[in-house]
């Protein structure tokens, strides 16, 4: 027996350490492997909700919606996608610099028409990944268009 | 002294060799782990197609998009931008001589346009400023083929080099807005653009279609939409 003790090679435990060992790190790998699934899954769903965001934008434009409102709705072709906007408006003063009002006032003078129809557009989508709600926000300001007499 | 070192009992112990306890012990570890090494590289060989799948199409979506985008926006109509009339009105002759037509002529899986941006890899530069430029989808073959006419003639849809797209398209598809969306626009008969362009696409990357079924190739489909606002979306004449 004591010659055998002496023989190279892994005893039960040694086998059954390492085996831990193995299943601990796959156990740390696992969600990892998923977190990253997920973050690919955001990303690909991103790039469509920037895309929705800017359309709706260059729509309220073609549409000559632009007035004071508050909207919300669904995609008509992207049914997993919702949309919120809140259109604003707001002075021009308000946006431009105020360290600089002497130069504003300049600005200001040549565009006194145009900063009647200015107004700011917030757009938020929405969407879900595996049951996790996600949005994508952004802002823009949009000059409406006169309507035609 | 010679034979002990064969068969003596004593030292037979000594003799390297597995029992039938530790074979099984190492079978069955053996199991459990390849169990769990299976299923784990599984999981990861799949994530790694998906991840790779997730980040290139819409890398080619966006591509796309971007292409369509800054050739639409440099679309030419001589209203947009007057020819130069040389004097006496010559130019102006010559050209209704020639009966050169520029504008857009639109379909569902079409669209032909003069233009003045012209984004391509192979383009000739010595191929002057205005060109005709038109896509083709084949909802057959599923084929995108852009074409490309130096030459503006009477016929704004044909003509030219035509050069297939390696784009992997499910579906694609135009319309045109004038005063409500519409599925065909000819810019010579109603006289003026549309005002915006939307263009909804469906990207796949199979390389074995063979595999999947036609509900998993919908499914892997990245759809993608577009809204292009022409240079005369935006109408701030006087009237």
């Amino acid at each position: 027996m004591k010659n055998l003790n002496q023989h190279k090679g892994f005893s039960l435990m040694e086998v059954l350490v390492s085996l831990l060992i193995i299943a601990g790190s796959i156990a740390v790998i696992m969600p990892n492997i998923s977190a990253s699934m997920y973050m690919t899954s955001k990303a690909k769903t991103m790039v469509t909700a920037v895309q929705l965001a800017r359309n709706l934008i260059n729509e309220l434009q073609l549409e000559n919606k632009i007035s004071a409102t508050k909207e919300d709705g669904k995609f008509e072709d992207f049914e997993d996608y919702s949309y919120e906007y809140v259109i604003e408006k707001v002075n021009l003063m308000d946006i431009l610099p105020k360290d600089e009002e002497k130069n504003n006032s300049k600005i200001l003078t040549g565009s006194k028409s145009n900063n009647e129809n200015l107004f700011s557009v917030k757009i938020l989508v929405l969407w879900n990944i595996v049951g996790r709600e996600q949005s994508y926000e952004t802002n823009s300001y949009l000059f409406a268009q006169k309507k035609k007499k | 002294m010679k034979q002990t070192l064969i068969c003596s009992p004593k030292k037979r112990k000594n003799k390297k060799a597995f029992t039938i306890i530790e074979l099984l012990i190492t079978s069955l570890i053996f199991a459990v782990m390849t169990q769990l090494l299976y299923s784990a590289l599984y999981t990861s060989i799949k994530a790694n197609k998906i991840v790779n799948y997730s980040f290139n199409i819409p890398r080619k979506a966006l591509m796309l998009s971007k292409l369509f985008e800054r050739e639409l926006t440099g679309i030419y109509l001589p209203e947009i931008i007057p020819i130069p009339k040389s004097k006496k009105g010559k130019k102006q002759k010559r050209l209704s001589k020639y009966k050169m037509k520029f504008g857009l002529i639109g379909k569902e899986r079409e669209i032909h346009y003069t233009t003045l941006i012209n984004l391509d890899e192979q383009a000739d530069p010595a191929i002057g400023d205005i060109l005709e430029i038109g896509y083709e989808f084949d909802s057959g073959d599923k084929t995108l083929t852009k074409r490309v006419d130096p030459y503006i003639d009477d016929k704004l849809d044909k003509g030219g080099e035509k050069r297939d797209f390696k784009m992997s398209l499910e579906s694609l598809k135009f319309e045109y807005y004038g005063k409500k969306w519409e599925s065909s626009w000819n810019s010579i008969k109603k006289k003026k653009l549309p005002r915006a362009i939307r263009i909804s696409f469906e990207l796949i990357e199979v390389n074995e279609r063979d595999q999947y079924t036609e509900d998993e190739i919908k499914a892997m489909a990245f759809k993608h939409q577009i809204l292009v606002l022409l240079p005369n979306a935006v109408d701030n004449k006087k009237t």
